[in-house]
């Protein structure tokens, strides 16, 4: 009967509303979520003989596959510059204090100050603790900047492996998602709608981590592979490993001691282009690499110009103990071909000479033969420490050492025979991070010398070695900061001839500089990205005020259709009525 | 084109967020003086700001030298005053005596012995703990009359310098980048030597009048020789001066250079944050605004 029929349409209509609304129902309460694309329902037509049913039909998402193609690529951009740029930035700000005056470069300014004062004023002691001090604070200054580096390298490898481990469980959620969608599709046509969703917001998540071409097969899979080609995601998830190292420090590099990202056994590392882990990577592996790099170069020169220039000098009072800064001396180093004169004296504590003996280090074939020579010398008594460093003691009480190195030059090095073992030092270490002031200096700063013991021809007992108001040595080691000197290719600078001053300012600027067009470079992409997020979300998004202006546009429709199905009830009621 | 609701939001959030950071920087930049605490603020500037600093740093360290070095000029300048007029003290002295005015040979020679302890007094100048007429050797007394080196002179004197403690380093100092100066002088200088000699020639031959003569000519040379050497010395004061005047204004033309990198411009800064907390407030009201434009308000 046409009455039944159209009861049965009423009724079907009615169902489709109900669909509608909670569709709307779902659209609104998961407005916020991320990745939640706004359902719709699309109702299949049945035509019958008898009218067209609104039945069956499927809920469709809103996603917009190219658009998220072009967010992929810039989620995975931002992410690495972020990431890079986070990394660098307690490096950046370590670099110096623009009002507190301190920095590498500050820190030597004091140095060469105290210094200009002493060559002017030797005489002057509360000078020699200041310089003694402001390079400990130099000295504390480079260790630290080292600590931070290599922290943020150890920082970075965490990251990494926090990272891969995100990364796994994306490759596992997706490949979940496409077996779900799958399985699913066509027979609950609302989950699949939500899978799809999920899927595509998960690739977004996973782009974050690393960069990503993705493509879907033809049963509406995705397949996941590095920019390089490397599979990640076929039919099952491939599984990324990582070893996090648990300490760091120069000597831990990639390839080496570090661990790379790899997949059954394969090293991936070199094909990962973007995402966090391009950020991390390039922390650990490149940026800091290179900054330490630069900082090591620039303490091996510094100890080199100054250590050279102050070993022309003696103390005053002499030291009665001299230990040289030089470890690991066996004796059997070959000094072949070494040339120049030297001079060594026994000294009493107003600087007045006992003795004196002058050597000739070209007949010198190793550094055993320096200590015979020192032993040779009545009132001293040289040796090689446990530790391999030369001892000079001076065997009278009341006397001291003073050593001037002359004109030898040692070979291979070129350096001066005092400066060879390290015996006046005012830096000891091999590198940034454990570069200290001489232990001599640590425990008195008194005796760090300003002047040069006499080579006169006719020095004789009792004139003095070295006179009070002799800052020549103070004036060359203040000097040597300034001198040009030959740097070695570091980091990402070139092999140049600088001075230590100006080596210090442009290592300063090139880690301000690098820092700084990190984060310019992460504002830039991050402002890109909200750009093509803001456009992604406009598409396939939910907008309330849409939802709430179509609900009441379904609640007319029910009504409507309400309203037609009691028409039909009371034309029953009335035939029913009617037939008794 | 249409846009979906709590993402729209969110962009504006993320938007006032920013105008928020703009206006807290610059509020900082107010109090603290300063347009940024670290480097990486002023980053382009990085290079020419720590040149700057290490130029002002070593142009002070240059004038305090040379202020040193400009005291010990000065206090060697005085002593050579007191010299000359010691000398010129003892050259009347010898004229009267030569001229038989002078009462007799045991005056003359306590004259000389007088006037022989006021000019080592003066030679032993000693300030800031250094002798001044040593050399380097600054902690020695530059003048000992007990070293057993030192002739008894006679007619005719030879030049005797055994009085002589010291050494012979002319003392110097770097008061700029380019500029050493030489500003020792020491006891041994010829024109100190002719004068000690010819005190000496008279404590050792009170009555002979020959050697009062040579004496006499002696003095007249130290004399000659010693305005010499003040006249230097004024002439090396002045050149110090000259020197830490233009050292001052440079390091005042950097320091200058320097603020203008790293200091705030309150006038600029003042205007810049004014510009933000309107920006703020607009926002602020806009995001006020779009809470109140829901359809679910008119139903």
């Amino acid at each position: 009967m046409a009455l039944t029929s159209a009861l049965n349409l009423a009724t079907f209509g009615m169902v489709a509303t109900e669909i509608k609304v909670s569709l709307a129902s779902q659209n609104i309460t998961n407005a916020d979520v991320a990745g939640y694309t706004r359902k719709t329902y699309n109702p299949g037509l049945l035509t019958t003989n008898v009218g067209t049913y609104v039945i069956g039909g499927d809920i469709n998402g809103s996603v917009n596959k190219y658009l998220i193609k072009d967010i992929v690529d810039d989620t995975s951009l931002t992410a690495a510059k972020k990431a890079l740029s986070e990394m660098l930035n307690i490096y950046g700000k370590q670099i110096g204090n623009v009002a507190a005056e301190y920095s590498l470069a500050d820190s030597m300014d004091d140095i060469f100050n105290g210094l200009s004062a002493l060559a002017v004023s030797p005489e002057d002691t509360a000078y020699r603790t200041q310089v003694v001090n402001d390079a400990g604070v130099l000295t504390s200054y480079l260790n630290q900047i080292s600590d931070t580096i290599q922290a943020q390298r150890l920082a970075a490898d965490g990251e990494i492996a926090n990272s891969v481990d995100r990364i796994n469980a994306s490759l596992q959620k997706i490949a979940d998602l496409n077996e779900a969608i799958v399985s699913g599709g066509g027979v609950q046509g609302m989950d699949t709608a939500n899978y799809e969703d999920q899927r595509m917001h998960e690739l977004q998540v996973l782009a974050e981590e690393v960069d990503i071409r993705y493509f879907m097969s033809s049963d509406n899979r995705v397949q996941i592979y590095t920019p390089g080609g490397q599979p990640l995601l076929l039919s099952n998830a491939k599984t990324l490993t990582f070893n996090a190292a648990t300490s760091m420090d120069s000597t831990n590099t990639y390839p080496g001691t570090l661990s790379g990202i790899t997949i059954n056994g394969i090293d991936i590392t070199s094909s990962i282009g973007g995402g966090k882990i391009d950020g991390y990577l390039n922390t650990r592996d490149q940026f800091f690499v290179e900054e330490q790099a630069k900082m090591d170069e620039l303490t091996d020169k510094l100890m080199l110009q100054v250590n050279g220039a102050l070993n022309k000098g003696t103390s005053v009072p002499p030291r009665t103990q001299i230990i040289g800064s030089e470890r690991g001396l066996t004796g059997g180093e070959s000094l072949a071909g070494s040339t120049g004169i030297f001079r060594v004296a026994v000294m009493n504590n107003s600087g007045t000479i006992v003795n004196y003996q002058d050597f000739d280090i070209s007949t010198f074939a190793t550094s055993s033969d320096m200590v015979a020579a020192l032993n040779s010398v009545p009132g001293i008594s040289a040796t090689f420490t446990a530790d391999g460093q030369l001892q000079i003691d001076a065997t009278a009480a009341g006397t001291g050492i003073a050593i001037n190195e002359n004109n030898t030059v040692t070979t291979p090095d070129g350096l001066g025979i005092s400066h060879y073992f390290g015996l006046n030092n005012l830096f000891q270490g091999n590198n940034a991070s454990n570069v200290s002031v001489a232990t001599y200096l640590q425990s008195r700063p008194d005796n760090l010398a300003t002047g040069a013991l006499s080579m006169s021809a006719t020095l004789a007992a009792g004139d003095l070695g070295v006179t009070a108001g002799d800052g020549t040595v103070a004036k060359l080691v203040a000097d040597s900061l300034y001198a040009t000197t030959s740097f070695d290719a570091a980091g990402n600078f070139v092999a140049q001839s600088n001075s230590i001053m100006d080596y210090t300012q442009a290592l300063m600027t090139n880690a301000v500089f690098r820092t700084d067009a990190a984060n310019d470079a992460y504002d830039t992409a991050s402002i890109m990205l909200a750009s093509s997020q803001q456009t992604l979300d406009g598409t396939q998004g939910v907008n309330i005020d849409e939802e709430t202006a179509y609900l009441l546009q379904l609640e007319t429709q029910y009504k409507a259709s309400a309203s037609v199905i009691q028409t039909i009830q009371a034309l029953f009621d009335a035939l029913i009525e009617s037939i008794r | 084109m249409r846009i979906a609701t709590y993402s729209f939001s969110n962009r504006l959030i993320s938007d006032t967020l920013r105008v928020q950071t703009q206006y807290a920087k610059t509020n900082l930049q107010l109090s603290s003086g300063y347009i940024s605490d670290d480097y990486m603020g002023i980053a382009s500037d990085t290079q020419i700001v720590v040149d700057l600093k290490s130029n002002i740093e070593r142009y002070d360290i240059q004038t305090q030298n040379a202020n040193r070095v400009k005291t010990r000029t000065e206090s060697m300048f005085a002593a050579m005053t007191s010299l000359n007029d010691f000398a010129n003290q003892f050259l009347t002295k010898l004229s009267q005596a030569l001229s038989g005015s002078y009462p007799n040979s045991a005056d003359t020679l306590a004259s000389a012995q007088s006037v022989q302890i006021n000019v080592v007094a003066a030679l032993n100048t000693k300030v800031a703990g250094r002798y001044l007429f040593a050399g380097s050797m600054i902690d020695t007394t530059p003048v000992d009359l007990t070293d057993p080196a030192i002739i008894a002179q006679t007619v005719p004197s030879v030049a005797d310098t055994s009085y002589y403690q010291g050494d012979g380093t002319i003392l110097q100092a770097q008061i700029a980048d380019n500029h050493t100066i030489n500003y020792g002088v020491t006891a041994d200088d010829p024109a100190f030597e002719l004068l000690m000699r010819s005190l000496n020639l008279v404590i050792n031959n009170p009555s002979d009048s020959t050697a009062i003569a040579e004496a006499h000519t002696l003095v007249q040379q130290a004399i000659d020789g010693m305005a010499t050497i003040q006249a230097d010395l004024s002439q090396k004061a002045s050149a110090i001066d000259t020197q830490i005047l233009q050292t001052e204004n440079d390091s005042n033309y950097l320091d200058e250079l320097l603020s203008g990198l790293t200091e705030t411009d309150i006038t600029s800064a003042s205007v810049r944050l004014t510009d933000y907390q309107t920006q703020l407030e607009a926002s602020y009201n806009v995001m006020s605004r779009l809470r109140s434009m829901s359809l679910h308000d008119y139903l």
